[in-house]
């Protein structure tokens, strides 16, 4: 299969260059039978959740393709209820960087932002998007909206890409001290955007709508807790890429039938799991899923599993959906990615627990400064509180950063470490 | 009394001085980051380690921040905990100016008043707050302006020192310009929400939505051209370096540094570059005696692998060439193939009337009549040989550059790939050992090769151990050498494309030599690229062309 995928990121990338058009095409295609490949054969260790989680991701990617006239370019951590009230597909830069890097199609994008004179310390997810957009591979969207949390990189990818397009765009701007008076703030906002988008579209998007959204929001995040609590006691196994396909569905996605349906089905899969077994990973920030020997240590192992990830759980809050302003602006704002990064550790050590991990990955993406910031305050804490924590620098989708040797070597023995702990033995 | 010390224009300066404070922008550039990688990660960017760096050294006890970017406010959280500082005080601003957002900074300004009237024991002074308002004042006439990321004293020093223009600092903090208070402010509340209202009019940083304001400082008839300073791992500047590499329409030039005063002598060469391309009329070293020698001319170019000498008669002809390795000295390297050079022409020193040296080694090198960076010597040597060259690719040991040049060989446009090893002589040099190959075999090794293998790490480091790997599957060395290539074409024509290149195109420097090389940048480029026979003496070509010029 790899090499089918490398084939196919090398002719995506050739295509490129010579008809962007027909590079669309292909990668639309290339979507198409990926999502038939995921619903009729997902894979032997699969879990139907994990199934249902990619299939809606990929789903999501095969829109703003097919569709782009309803297809709104919007930032990772951007309440997305009020497009799908208007029925609009939300097109993530981040996730379209991550399937990019996962079609194998990334290095000729990075290279043109390189071109461009753009940082190569920028965020690669951003990096590669960027390229894409601007090579033609992307289809110009409806507008643009984007939040400033919960990185500098949204500030810059949006407003480059609105000039490029030359589509409006609207930027949720969320103080960075968490309190309810930032919540009015953020909410007074996403009342003004979904004016924006109504004026743009010219439709109207129903408060009702809006609501039945919000709740379904307020019940997948529920359910999703509860499953954190529940996988405690058990053991799923799955995959590091899973963990990214679940953070879209909890984020872009949330919000959507089907997204609760996956929490539903976390629950279930919860409900029936096998008892908990050998060492068990806290995940921080993305995964670098393109780093096989990594995914050799994670992936369906009986013996090392990711039981959390951040992305996935950041913004898990309890807020009221009869409200649904007020309940979009509280998961930005009391967002773990928030405020000072001792927030962040905060809500992973209660997490850590909730789930009851061994140990913790602190994923230095490259150029996530707000990652690499807190890296060592991270250490300290989690350690502190008895908790080892593995500072890993590596990066989620670029390929040329390369060093998958040494981020295996390090993972192999902070598991043989927490193993060693555990009375396993290493 | 103690410094306060502050690093974005939108601190709110004279409020501080008003409550008894004095205050001092925070442009420390530090030996190094030891203790900052200590407690945070190495790969923040240069500026936020710099703060950290200065107080855990004990220089800062007083640090009034913003939340500039992700970088800042992580210094911020890391400060918190191992500071030690006496005051410390992270402002929040929105990233807008309307009203919510004015309303906001008011309250911050308010709140950051409260915390350091407490701290100080001092209440506001109106009088202060006034006098602490401070006219901006700013060269009049032709002028460059520095843009970009924040450049501190030291490397601004070195930009007026090289520069043939006056030099504006216009970069993050050093553009603050807040007018001075209306004559009836008000009472305190009514103050701040002015003061509030003025801090959020300047002219917007990157971190602003809407930034369009900052065309004013590029915008200006007296402006001649510009410097573009990023910091490495700030990104907000490098995306407007990137915008006015299309809208700019006078010369500029692309610096970064990592906020140490390392590399100097890298950065002293592209700022002496641009400086010849903004006045390139060669003068004669100052203090030198009337024209003597015997009608000939010397170019040294002393470079990081070797020290290459042109002896050229008034006529234009090479009577001499010499390639030395440059060895451990570059002066007394640059001193052998002078005198071998000029042992091959028969001639001695004094028949030399004018040299002129050039390459890193330039400054050490104490002879001749004048040094002049080595991308203006290229562009010269160039145009000599092929009048029609517009894009010069230049791959030597330690950098890789691409110059632009116009009709005349005058310089347009240049930039340079350095403190990288990868895409450089060095690399190809690294990878040959490890595949157990001498260059010369590495040159053609990657000609015949049947499977198309990507080299994915740019890094030196990484890709050797891709080589490694890629050799324990018994990989062909072909296939391997030929990724090789590619990916320092790669890397090389992403440079092109930076710099606008245009045919025809020339290759230049010692990685010229390399025919795998060659074929793939010309491959990449789909146009035709020139290796003339003396590539590797560009150099000190260009610099004999001078020495001509000077002579005459």
């Amino acid at each position: 299969m790899p090499d089918i995928i490398k084939t196919f990121g090398g002719i995506v990338q050739k295509e490129c260059r010579r008809s962007p058009g027909r590079a669309q095409a292909l990668l639309k295609l290339g979507y198409r039978a990926q999502k038939l490949r995921l619903i009729a054969a997902p894979g032997k260790h699969t879990t139907k959740a994990a199934q249902m989680a990619a299939v809606q991701t990929t789903a999501s990617m095969i829109a703003p393709l097919a569709h782009p006239e309803r297809a709104a370019m919007a930032s990772l951590f951007l309440p997305c209820e009020p497009l799908q009230a208007a029925g609009l597909h939300p097109y993530s830069c981040e996730g379209f960087g991550c399937f990019l890097a996962g079609t194998q199609a990334e290095q000729a994008f990075l290279q043109y932002a390189e071109s461009e004179g753009l940082p190569d310390t920028f965020c690669s997810y951003h990096r590669v998007f960027i390229g894409a957009a601007e090579l033609g591979l992307m289809p110009r969207p409806r507008f643009i909206l984007n939040t400033t949390l919960a990185c500098d990189a949204n500030l810059l990818t949006f407003r480059r890409l609105a000039e490029y397009f030359g589509v409006p765009q609207f930027v949720v701007d969320v103080p960075y001290e968490p309190s309810e008076e930032a919540v009015d703030y953020v909410a007074g906002q996403l009342r003004e955007m979904v004016k924006f988008i109504e004026g743009q579209t010219g439709q109207a998007i129903s408060e009702e709508a809006l609501s039945a959204a919000v709740a379904r929001s307020q019940r997948s995040m529920d359910n999703f807790d509860r499953y954190i609590t529940l996988r405690a006691d058990r053991s799923i196994l799955g995959e590091l890429t899973g963990e990214m396909f679940s953070a879209f569905t909890l984020h872009t996605l949330l919000g959507t039938p089907e997204t609760e349906a996956y929490t539903k089905q976390c629950l279930k899969e919860a409900e029936s799991a096998p008892p908990a077994s050998g060492v068990r990973l806290l995940w921080m920030h993305t995964t670098p899923f393109w780093v096989a020997p990594l995914r050799a240590v994670t992936d369906f192992n009986p013996a090392v599993q990711v039981v959390a990830c951040d992305m996935c759980f950041e913004g898990l809050v309890k807020a009221d959906p009869a409200k649904p302003y007020d309940a979009m602006a509280r998961r930005v704002v009391y967002s773990a990615f928030n405020g000072p990064v001792s927030r962040r550790i905060q809500r992973g050590l209660e997490a850590a627990r909730q789930v009851r991990a061994d140990g913790v990955v602190w994923f230095c993406h490259w150029g996530c400064k707000h990652t690499l910031g807190g890296a060592q305050l991270a250490k300290e804490t989690f350690e502190a509180n008895g908790l080892p924590c593995l500072v890993l620098d590596g990066d989620g989708c670029d390929r040329s950063h390369g060093g998958e040797g040494q981020l295996a070597t390090r993972m192999d023995a902070f598991v043989e470490m927490l193993r060693a702990e555990k009375g396993g033995g290493a | 009394m103690e410094t306060t010390w502050y690093i974005c224009k939108y601190t709110p300066v004279e409020l501080l001085e008003a409550l008894g404070g004095r205050c001092q922008v925070l442009d420390y550039m530090p030996e190094d980051f030891g203790l900052s990688d200590q407690v945070s990660h190495p790969n923040l960017c240069g500026f936020g380690k710099a703060c950290i760096q200065a107080c855990l050294e004990g220089k800062v006890r007083e640090l009034v921040l913003v939340n500039c970017c992700d970088t800042i406010r992580g210094a911020y959280d890391v400060l918190l905990s191992h500071g030690k500082l006496d005051f410390l005080f992270l402002m929040d601003m929105l990233h807008c100016g309307d009203a919510c957002a004015r309303e906001k900074t008011k309250g911050e300004l308010i709140r950051l008043a409260r915390a350091y009237a407490a701290y100080k024991g001092t209440e506001f002074d109106p009088e202060a707050f006034r006098a602490a308002f401070q006219p901006r004042r700013r060269p009049a006439g032709p002028y460059l302006s520095v843009l970009g990321g924040r450049v501190g004293e030291g490397l601004f020093s070195l930009m007026e020192e090289t520069m043939p223009l006056p030099v504006r600092n216009d970069t993050c903090v050093h553009n603050r310009d807040v007018p001075p208070p209306p004559e009836e402010p008000g009472d305190f509340d009514a103050l701040m929400d002015w003061y509030a209202g003025e801090l959020l009019g300047q002219l917007p940083c990157m971190r602003m939505t809407d930034a369009a304001g900052r065309k004013r400082l590029y915008n200006d008839p007296d402006l001649r051209g510009v410097i573009y300073h990023t910091v490495k791992f700030c990104d907000y500047y490098g995306f407007e370096y990137s915008r006015l590499r299309h809208e700019l329409s006078v010369p500029m030039l692309k610096v970064e540094t990592d906020y140490t005063l390392q590399s100097g002598g890298q950065l002293r060469t592209r700022l002496e570059a641009f400086a010849e391309q903004l006045a390139p009329e060669p003068e004669r070293r100052k203090g030198r005696g009337p024209v003597t020698g015997k009608g000939y001319f010397a170019g040294v170019d002393s470079g990081s692998t070797s020290t290459d000498v042109v002896i050229l008669d008034k006529d234009r002809n090479i009577v001499a060439q010499a390639i030395l390795p440059t060895g451990a000295g570059a002066a007394a390297g640059a001193q052998r193939a002078l005198e071998q050079a000029l042992g091959q022409a028969g001639l001695t020193e004094a028949d030399i009337t004018a040299c002129v040296t050039t390459g890193y080694g330039r400054a050490a090198v104490q002879m001749g009549e004048k040094s002049i960076t080595e991308i203006t010597c290229h562009a010269k040597g160039a145009h000599f040989l092929d009048p029609s060259v517009r894009t010069i690719i230049d791959i030597g040991g330690q950098d890789s550059k691409v110059i632009r040049v116009d009709e005349g060989g005058n310089v347009v446009n240049f930039v340079m790939n350095d403190k990288c090893a990868a895409g450089t002589g060095r690399f190809l040099e690294l990878m040959a050992r490890t595949l157990e190959l001498t260059m010369d075999e590495m040159s053609t090794a990657g000609l015949e090769w049947r499977e198309d293998i990507a080299i994915s790490s740019m890094c030196t480091v990484f890709a050797e151990s891709e080589v490694v790997s890629l050799i324990a599957q018994n990989k062909s060395r072909a296939d391997i050498v030929h990724g090789l290539n590619e990916s320092v074409a790669a890397k090389t024509c992403a440079l092109v494309r930076r710099v606008g290149g245009e045919p025809a195109y020339m290759m230049t420097g010692g990685v010229s030599k390399n025919q795998g090389v060659a074929q793939a940048i010309r491959r990449r480029l789909g146009a035709p690229l020139a290796v003339p026979e003396q590539a590797q003496l560009n150099g000190a070509l260009g610099a004999a062309l001078f020495a001509l010029e000077l002579g005459d």
